[in-house]
């Protein structure tokens, strides 16, 4: 029974800590400028590839550290780009669904076929044994790079002026406008934190995610997910959103495997139609 | 019977009773906040009352939808023109007109366009963009609009708002003289526009109707 | 009445693809199909909806016709389209009914989760559906004879026809006003006396059937469906085709627009990196459209 629930646990940890990484960067974003962005997966596996590929010539840490900062240039030109060519929303989905197609063509040039990953150089972190199951150390490493980037989103937020515009443009950008707050200038440096971490959260996930083409598609659906469950925008409610994902996603897989995909977007819908603003949101929407 | 409701605990509308005579212009009075839009939101069906209930000719329209009322014969104007941005003032009209066939494919009947736009003067400026008119004639439009389902009590909400200060005499009287034997009921500040057109004045304060007066005793309770 | 030439134009565009050799009558068959899902995103559109699940109806037509061969042994085309109306109708009910709780992001979401649902249980549920390997498509029979691709290319070209009429008669009529009025601004068409919901509805219905007529001839040309069709992407593309159309000023477009993505889509494939060449392609159109609406 023991055995059942670790393995129940580590499963349920695993797919939370990938779902929370694919949405964070997403979340931020979005809550900021207003632009959902069809192609943050694809920075999710840039991520992912740049650390494969630096892990190998500086080591597991320095690598993933250095695909990190290779992203940072990404979020301003994404920024600009979607700004010049949309004005709309749906011009905006038109542009950044161009760039998830661009951006699968020249991982497919750059990267070619094969498979990307850190796993190996990871498992050379080695394991813990938990109630005679092995957890590897690379998961513990997932969970702190995941809290980190939590801990800086939120101190940025709450602590620094430039948090303070982003929850101002985040709230009502006309009003911050008005008030004086650039809000160019919030959203590039919005886009620039929410790519820097959507990409490090692909680096870091590389150590048990392997990288390869196409994943930039399946990985959005996810994050949609968590997304809407957590109220779209909202950090905390998007930790909660994937808790509750993984939670339900955990138990179809060990209960009924067929549900599995099936059990997820159950609970979107199911949200989307009684709390349509997120299960954690803080603002109720005013009918 | 009295309608009440609140946005978080603020009490927007809190235990109002009245009644609309047929024909009859009745204004409603009060500082801001004190819930006139929010009077005219439940009248007209944008927002539901948290309690009370609201009658249209001994039909129970509380819980009927916005669209639902307007074909019983309850239509409103916005205060900030609501017209359809980017679209011609034909086009408007015809939407208008379109609004209440239900799911029809049959083409637009061009004469009830024509129809709305003539009766409000507006036929000569069908093919400008709604963007181009002048405030008082957005103001007009949108009460066109909203006239087009030939209504028995027609809800504006601050009809002369925004407009100059000497054009909102004109623009009252050519609207009211459009609307003979439609119920009004006139959300309205500048209170020598209430004292030329209502026939009876409600006077607004904290959510509660605290007077119904005539026209001419309007200034002595309104401070 | 310049309007009422589309559906001409269609068929007329068809039969000369049916003169061009195999491949070009295979083309255009496949096009076609898709111009119907195509239809189905545009039309949603002019209610200012992006559906990101519109493949699942696209599916359902086709899976309705692949499942009622699997069990009931007929490749009847009469029996078959009846199944993929009813199946893409009644997805379509669901989708407008629940979708009209939702707005924007919001919808687009909702609509995409539904389509991810049925796209699991295709997936999940092999023994019914065949998995992610899909299902057999049938050659269609019309009385018992087998229609061929002439058949088949005249029924596509007879259905975008169809829906090109009616999409010429929606444009002018009441219920198109409506749909240019939600989109616009919502409440106030509701405040002028639409019941928004329900014209959403029936478009959800009209849209979901015309995409499903789509999957079913796609899924004829190609001898296959799979759960593909329902997939997120697939819905994507959908949308960027509707998009293409409404940019577009004639009632064909979504044809026009149809047979733009996939030559392009099949022109990319001598390229090593196609999606290359499409996310190229798409960058510029929007480039241009935005240059043109810069004025």
């Amino acid at each position: 029974m023991a055995g059942f629930a670790i393995s129940f646990l580590i499963s349920f940890y695993v797919f939370f800590l990938n779902i929370l990484m694919t949405s964070l960067g997403m979340a931020f974003t979005y809550g900021v400028t207003r632009i959902l962005n069809l192609a943050q997966g694809t920075f999710f596996v840039l991520g992912g590839y740049l650390a494969s590929v630096f892990a190998w010539q500086i080591g597991l840490a320095f690598g993933i550290a250095a695909a990190a900062a290779a992203s940072l240039a990404f979020g301003p030109l994404f920024y600009l780009y979607v700004k010049a060519l949309g004005r709309t929303e749906l011009e905006q989905l038109f542009a950044t669904y161009a760039l998830l197609l661009i951006g699968e063509g020249l991982f497919k040039l750059v990267f070619g076929n094969g498979n990307y990953t850190t796993a190996s150089l990871a498992d050379g972190l080695g394991s813990v044994e938990v109630l005679g199951q092995q957890v590897p150390y690379s998961y513990l490493w997932g969970g702190a790079v995941a809290a980190a980037l939590l801990a800086l989103m939120y101190l940025l937020l709450a602590r620094t002026r430039a948090g303070l515009y982003m929850r101002a443009v985040r709230d009502d950008a006309e009003m911050a406008s008005a008030l004086g707050i650039n809000v160019r200038e919030v959203g590039l440096s919005a886009s620039a934190l929410g790519i820097l971490i959507t990409a490090a959260s692909g680096a870091a996930s590389s150590m048990w995610q392997a990288f390869t083409l196409g994943l930039s598609g399946q990985i959005l659906v996810y994050a949609f997910a968590s997304l809407v469950v957590g109220g779209i925008g909202d950090l905390l409610g998007v930790v909660a959103a994937s808790a509750v994902i993984s939670a339900v996603r955990t138990a179809a897989v060990f209960l009924y495997p067929q549900l599995e995909l099936v059990a997820i977007y159950l609970v979107v819908i199911a949200v989307l139609l009684t709390r349509p603003s997120g299960l954690f949101a803080r603002h109720a929407r005013l009918a | 019977m009295s309608l009440r409701k609140s946005f978080g605990g603020v009490k927007a509308v809190d235990g109002v009773s009245m009644d609309v005579e047929e024909g009859e212009r009745l204004a409603v009075v009060g500082p801001n906040g004190s819930g006139k839009t929010t009077l005219i939101n439940l009248l007209s069906g944008l927002l539901k009352p948290d309690s009370g209930d609201i009658y249209f000719k001994g039909i129970r329209v509380t819980n009927k939808p916005l669209h639902a009322r307007v074909k019983l014969g309850i239509a409103r104007s916005f205060q900030l023109p609501s017209l359809y941005q980017g679209l011609t003032v034909r086009q408007n009209a015809a939407i208008a007109v379109s609004a209440l066939r239900g799911f029809s494919l049959r083409p637009v009947d061009e004469e009830d366009v024509r129809d709305a736009l003539e009766r409000f003067g507006l036929w000569e400026k069908r093919d400008l963009p709604v963007g181009s008119l002048s405030e008082g004639e957005k103001k007009i439009l949108d009460i066109a609009l909203a006239v087009v389902a030939r209504p028995k009590v027609l809800l504006l909400d601050e009809p002369t708002s925004s407009v100059a200060e000497e054009n909102k005499f004109e623009l009252m009287e050519f609207v009211v003289g459009r609307l003979k034997g439609v119920s009004l009921v006139i959300v309205e500040h500048d209170l020598d526009i209430v004292e030329a057109f209502a026939d009876r004045v409600a006077v607004m304060h904290s959510g509660r109707i605290t007077a119904v007066v005539p026209p001419g005793e309007v200034r002595r309770m309104a401070v | 009445m310049r309007g009422w030439l589309s559906p001409i134009a269609i068929i007329t565009a068809a039969t000369a693809a049916y003169f061009g050799g195999p491949f070009l009558r295979f083309a255009a068959v496949y096009i076609l199909g898709w111009s119907l899902a195509v239809f189905g995103a545009w039309l949603l559109l002019r209610y200012g909806l992006v559906n990101f699940g519109i493949g699942a109806s696209y599916a359902l037509g086709a899976y309705a016709a692949g499942l009622i061969y699997k069990y009931l042994h007929t490749a009847d085309l009469a029996v078959h389209l009846l199944a993929a109306v009813g199946a893409a109708g009644a997805w379509g009910a669901l989708n407008g009914a629940v979708g009209i709780k939702t707005r924007g992001i919001y919808y687009s979401l909702l609509s995409l989760s539904l389509s991810m649902v049925l796209y699991g249980v295709l997936v999940k549920f092999y023994t019914v559906t065949g998995g992610s390997d899909g299902l057999y498509m049938p050659d269609p029979r019309l009385l018992g004879v087998r229609i061929g691709t002439a058949g088949l290319l005249a029924l596509a070209a007879l259905l975008a026809a169809a829906w090109a009429a009616l999409g010429e008669v929606f444009g002018r009529s009441y219920a198109g006003h409506v749909a240019a009025g939600i989109k616009i601004n919502e409440l106030r068409t509701s405040a002028l006396g639409a019941d928004v919901g329900r014209h959403i509805l029936i478009s959800s219905v009209l849209a979901s059937i015309a995409a499903g007529l789509g999957g079913l001839i796609v899924g004829y040309s190609t001898s296959h469906v799979s759960p593909d069709f329902a997939y997120w992407v697939t819905s994507g593309k959908m949308v960027v085709g509707g998009l293409i159309a409404s940019f577009l000023p004639w009632t064909w477009g979504f044809v026009a627009s149809a047979a733009l993505y996939q030559a392009v889509e099949l022109y990319s494939l001598q390229f090593a990196y196609p999606e290359l060449v499409v996310g190229g392609l798409l960058l510029a159109i929007l480039a241009a459209w935005r240059l043109y609406y810069r004025r």
